[in-house]
């Protein structure tokens, strides 16, 4: 875990950097898209 | 809970990236619901709840289901009761001026409908044996289709109808 | 007695049975299939029913009804039940505890499709695979999915049974990863379909049968959504299964968490039922403060599913730096993308990402009502059912009608080409579908005949049919992969053939807490949370029934 620089090959080193960095893409998209439905509708006004 | 073959004890292990990410995950899905509770609660984008139940064999036979169509209930208020059916909305068109709010009550004679009044939030399920209803405000004038959107037949595709939202005439 | 040690050999009535399961299931995929791009064709304005009306398919609606029974339940629930039983039989490294009761009810669901099938047919059944009541189909179709369902539990029960005999012999053993998997999403059906099960016997059948006058529609809303949900994760869950369980094998890796795996399993057990109202929150006769606690608990259910995406890429980061993979994403390039059982699952997980957000969105209280019974839904569930589910169907296909017919895959090149079709396919068909329903655009319509629709659309109305024609030659060549490795000449010779993959994990599943391998705690906490989220809700529907919404046959 200590040398994140090299790219693991054995259990004990792994690192999931590039896990996170998907995750990352996952979470920016689920975020970006979410909120453009969310404001269509604050767009379309109030139902009450 | 000893029964294990190697000199480690079970134990509820993880990663630790995957457990920043479970934090992550329900703080992300925390937010989104604190942000929906808010436009539901707060702002009046809120869904259709539980209203009067009707019978359908009869509900067209009395007040105000017998005279379908708009009410003004003054200040720029109006209900509107719809009456849905194989394959068609009554009345068919509804005209308001601008700026009015109208809210919508819908009930089935016959199999589930749906109500889709386009470009709003109006979308609800028209269910024989229950009363639909959401109120819509009209701050600009044209023509708004509803639509059905729930199968209810063969005919379902032409099931539609129009709120014509009239600049005002008189006035203004 | 059988230790673990034992050494059980698949025998060639196992694999037949198994291998029945697959034929069922890819006949009516490739029936199913083709009413999709005529809906498709339809829409964009290219009317092909007129050619169909001579052999009694012209109806729109007739053929939607085909299209969703038969994709949607009946190419899943036979390939599940299948692929469960061999997960079982080597799995545990035995045989059945009770093969006679697993035929049983694979007949069971046999007959079931064959009874609903002929109603489809004839038209007496044109009510979509949502049957909502008043619209009334003909007995003998709810009787023919009350067999379908009835005959998956009893495939179920083999498997319970199989199980405990197991676990009579392992007392101390944690249980195979993918026979648990298996296990809950069995139990998880069995539980979920009570509400189907109440809906068609108390009400769907009575009304067919002539012996009550009607219906009451909210109470069959309720019931059905009891069901549709959780359906929808009985769908879903083999898929998770063969990622977690047998995908790091495939790709070159382990699995990287055992732990994490299971708790997902039993997350889905415990949310996927008590969030139907989500599905309702246009309905009107379900209070709104229900529909937002199933709000919340839907969310919950996507908790599992985000657990999934960090576990299944960690362990496929883990075999493709194994692989020499290089970089913060380069490594997605080392993975075995030329193995089409590999690259099917990969291209699967990628359409789902983007099925998550959608399905995030959908469950998101008044945000629903952007995209109710808009073309969005059937958009969302391509993505779901139609790409997480069936595309790594076509994957774990790819090994398993090798391993059940002892003959090597078809062409293994063209497997790979209906990947990247499907993918291709439905990345188009998708995003017209969403684009559509944000614009308003209704599901489940004949549109061509519709008179509301808007210049506005038409775009991407021709992108859709463009997508659906893709998936149809994706899906017709999956078919042929199929039929040409199963009917071959030619065999494995000797040492060659396939072997069943299950994937190891980084650490030894005995370290895994006892709590994650026993059904107990986690049964018991489903059955109080669905009585805690459905019980007040359904008491209230059912005493205040009516049953007066008269029967109409569509």
């Amino acid at each position: 875990m200590s040398d994140s620089h090299v790219d693991a090959t054995t259990e004990e080193e792994f690192t999931p950097r590039g896990t996170i960095a998907v995750v990352g893409l996952f979470v920016a998209s689920l975020v970006l898209l979410w909120m453009s439905i969310y404001l269509i509708l604050i767009a379309r006004g109030v139902t009450i | 809970m000893t029964e294990t073959h190697s000199e480690e004890a079970p134990s509820f292990e993880a990663d630790p990236f995957e457990k920043r990410w479970m934090v992550i995950s329900l703080g992300l899905l925390i937010a989104f619901m604190l942000t929906v509770t808010i436009a539901g609660f707060a702002l009046g984008f809120q869904v259709p709840g539980s209203e009067t139940r009707v019978d359908p064999r009869t509900v067209a036979d009395s007040a105000p289901w017998s005279e379908p169509g708009l009410r003004d209930r003054g200040n720029g208020e109006y209900d509107a009761y719809v009456i849905s059916k194989q394959y068609t909305f009554d009345p068919r068109t509804i005209t308001v001026p601008v700026g009015s709010a109208v809210t919508f009550f819908l009930t089935s004679t016959d199999v589930q409908h749906g109500f889709k009044l386009q470009n709003t939030n109006v979308n609800m399920q028209v269910v024989p044996g229950e009363v639909s209803k959401l109120t819509v405000e009209f701050d600009e004038a044209g023509e708004f289709d509803y639509i059905c959107n729930e199968f209810c037949g063969a005919g379902h595709a032409v099931m539609s109808g129009s709120v014509v939202v009239e600049a005002e005439a008189g006035g203004a | 007695m059988l230790t673990q040690e034992s050494v059980y050999e698949v025998t060639q009535q196992d694999r037949r049975f198994v291998g029945a399961h697959l034929l069922v299931a890819i006949a009516a995929l490739s029936v199913g299939s083709l009413f999709g791009p005529l809906q498709a064709f339809e829409w964009s304005g290219l009317d092909l029913y007129g050619l169909l009306e001579p052999i009694g398919l012209g109806d729109y609606y007739k053929g939607l009804t085909i299209h969703g029974v038969l994709n949607a339940l009946v190419w899943t629930t036979f390939f599940i039940t299948g692929f469960f039983t061999l997960v079982m039989i080597a799995g545990l490294k035995r045989p059945l505890r009770y093969p006679g009761l697993n035929r049983a009810g694979f007949y069971t669901m046999v007959v079931g499709l064959v009874m609903a099938a002929i109603p489809i047919l004839t038209g007496a059944a044109s009510v979509l695979y949502t049957f909502y009541p008043p619209l009334q189909a003909s007995w003998a179709f709810y009787l023919g999915l009350t067999l379908v369902v009835v005959g998956s539990w009893i495939e179920g029960y083999g498997f319970y049974l199989t199980m405990a005999e197991w676990r009579r012999d392992n007392p101390h053993t944690r249980s195979p990863f993918i026979v648990l998997a298996a296990l809950i999403t069995m139990v998880m059906w069995q539980i979920a379909t009570l509400g189907i099960a109440v809906e068609i016997l108390t009400m769907l059948l009575p009304a067919a049968l002539g012996l009550i006058d009607g219906t009451d529609p909210e109470l069959g809303r309720t019931l059905f959504w009891f069901t549709g949900h959780p359906l929808v994760y009985f769908w879903l869950l083999p898929a998770y299964l063969s990622w977690y369980g047998m995908l790091p094998k495939q790709a070159g890796g382990k699995l990287f968490s055992d732990t994490l795996a299971r708790l997902a399993f039993w997350l889905f057990l415990l949310l996927s039922i008590p969030v139907g109202f989500h599905h309702q929150f246009a309905d009107p006769g379900v209070p709104v403060g229900w529909k937002y606690i199933h709000s919340i608990l839907t969310y919950g259910v996507a908790f599992p599913s985000m657990l999934t995406l960090f576990t299944v890429v960690a362990s496929l980061e883990y075999a493709a730096r194994k692989r020499g993979g290089q970089g913060l994403l380069g490594w997605i390039r080392a993975l075995p993308w030329g193995n089409p059982v590999v690259s099917a699952q990969l291209l699967a997980g990628i359409l789902f990402m983007f099925g998550g957000i959608g399905g995030i969105t959908n469950a998101s209280y008044s945000v629903n009502l952007v995209i109710h019974n808009t073309a969005w839904v059937p958009g969302h569930f391509h993505l779901t059912v139609a790409s997480a589910v069936t595309l790594s169907f076509f994957g774990i296909s790819y090994w398993l009608i090798p391993y059940v017919t002892g003959k090597p895959l078809w062409k293994e090149k063209w497997a790979t080409v209906v990947n990247w079709t499907w993918f291709v396919g439905m990345m188009i068909f998708s995003n017209a579908m969403h684009v559509l329903g944000l614009l308003g655009a209704p599901r489940r319509t004949e549109l061509g005949q519709a008179p509301y629709v808007p210049d506005e659309w038409s775009g991407h109305l021709f992108r859709m049919s463009v997508g659906g024609a893709i998936l149809l030659v994706g899906v017709a060549l999956f078919v042929v992969i199929a039929a040409r490795t199963a009917f071959q000449k030619e065999r494995f010779g000797p040492g060659e053939g396939v072997e069943f993959p299950i994937a190891v994990s980084m650490r030894d599943p005995q370290l895994t807490p006892l709590w994650l391998d026993r059904f107990k705690p986690w049964l018991i906490a489903t059955v109080v949370l669905i009585v805690v989220a459905y019980g007040p809700q359904l008491f209230e529907q059912f005493s205040n029934a009516s049953f007066n919404s008269p029967p109409i046959s569509p």
